[in-house]
């Protein structure tokens, strides 16, 4: 967390207007056995909604990226099942398919007015709230 | 002898809770509602200077407390209240860290790591570790009786423009609730957290400070008021510890009187 910290520090220091943040989907749903995971994950996401509120003034946009763990390199069999429903794409996701085309739409000027959001690509498995 | 002020049914009778950071406060209300439905309550205090006096008081009511001095951020302090409290009570069943010393405003692109981050998780994200470490043997025992409770913020859900590193520690001590209520589940142990703005001592500082804070604090609250730390927010406290929340746990409730309508 104070990795992360350091990080937005610096990039606002150098002046950057889109910044990114990615966390595991365990950041919402929780993880047994991986509680220190989900809790620096859950952290970094709502540093992400008060950064967005307190550099929204300077036009610097803050968003998160919440993908499924296993882009981690967490194992999802020790998360358990966060949802009683199967995933609704039956395709797992991919880095360059799938989390790096919204950090392309995420530091778009597309994205001009979307800050202190959370984009969950996780195949539709977390659906919350 | 007078009697408590809230409705008392007994509901509580026979268990014992610690509440961190009772010596005031939220803390304080929460654990006179506890006690007021019967519940043996251990004051969890930084000094026995504002602990003993809750104590005191609530034995004066009829209640059954004790104040054991403690340091949150240090684990074997925790584990030593924890241990002083099943000496004298014979069990613990509820444990809710409350605890939290911080939250000055600041800007996130200066902040200091150690002033703002580490002081806040020392008493936010480590004390709920301490504090459930230390008592999950003694919840586990207790089995469908066990809860653990945290009071976070709704900041920890919305993020905060004046104070951006408060959010993130209580939104980690909501992840952590979240893992715990899955982990700790098959035991019959439940984790939820309370979200309360509340009149404490910091809060009504800031009131006293700032007049128009508290207008516009009312304002955007549909129910025009700050919340009671005992009636309001030692309520939901009450329910998460009683057996009417048995089937409910990984929750948050936010008791803001509205303000808050993210769900």
């Amino acid at each position: 967390m104070r990795e992360a910290i350091v990080a937005f520090q610096g990039a606002h220091k150098a002046g950057h207007t889109r910044l990114i943040a990615i966390v595991p989907t365990i950041a919402m749903s929780g993880a047994p056995q991986l509680a220190h995971i989900a809790a620096t994950a859950e952290a970094i996401r709502v540093m992400v909604k008060s950064a967005a509120r307190q550099w929204g003034a300077d036009g610097i946009t803050v968003n998160c990226i919440a993908v499924a763990p296993e882009l981690f390199g967490i194992d999802t069999a020790a998360v358990g099942a966060v949802s009683i429903a199967p995933p609704a794409l039956a395709t797992k996701g991919t880095i360059a398919d799938d989390l790096v085309p919204l950090i392309r739409l995420a530091s778009s000027v597309d994205a001009h007015h979307l800050t202190g959001a959370t984009l969950t690509a996780d195949g539709g498995i977390w659906m919350a709230p | 002898m007078t009697s408590f002020p809230s409705a008392n049914s007994g509901r509580l009778a026979g268990r014992t809770a610690i509440v961190t950071g009772a010596g005031q406060g939220v803390g304080e209300g929460i654990a006179r509602r506890l006690a007021s439905e019967g519940a043996n309550v251990v004051i969890a205090a930084r000094r026995a200077v504002t602990g003993e006096p809750v104590a005191e008081s609530i034995q004066a009511l009829g209640g059954s407390a004790i104040c054991v001095e403690t340091d949150i951020t240090n684990r074997e302090s925790v584990a030593a209240c924890v241990a002083s409290t099943v000496q004298r009570f014979g069990a613990l069943h509820i444990m809710v860290h409350n605890a939290f010393r911080g939250g000055l405003p600041h800007k996130l692109e200066e902040a200091d790591l150690d002033r703002h981050w580490k002081h806040m998780s020392q008493t936010g994200v480590w004390a709920v570790l301490h504090t459930g470490q230390a008592a999950w043997p003694h919840l586990r025992d207790a089995g469908r009786h066990g809860r653990f409770i945290i009071v976070t913020s709704p900041s920890g859900v919305e993020g905060s423009a004046n104070i951006p590193l408060y959010s993130p520690v209580k939104a980690a001590e909501r992840a952590i609730a979240k893992s715990l209520a899955r982990e700790w589940g098959p035991s019959g142990v439940t984790v939820n957290c309370v979200a309360p703005v509340a009149a404490s001592p910091a809060l009504l500082s800031a009131f006293e400070r700032s007049p128009a804070l508290q207008a516009a604090l009312e304002a955007r609250t549909p129910l025009g008021r700050v919340g009671d730390p005992e009636s309001d927010i030692g309520s939901v406290a009450l329910f998460f510890a009683s057996d009417d929340s048995a089937y409910v746990t990984g929750q948050t409730i936010v008791c803001d009187g509205g303000s808050f309508l993210g769900l």
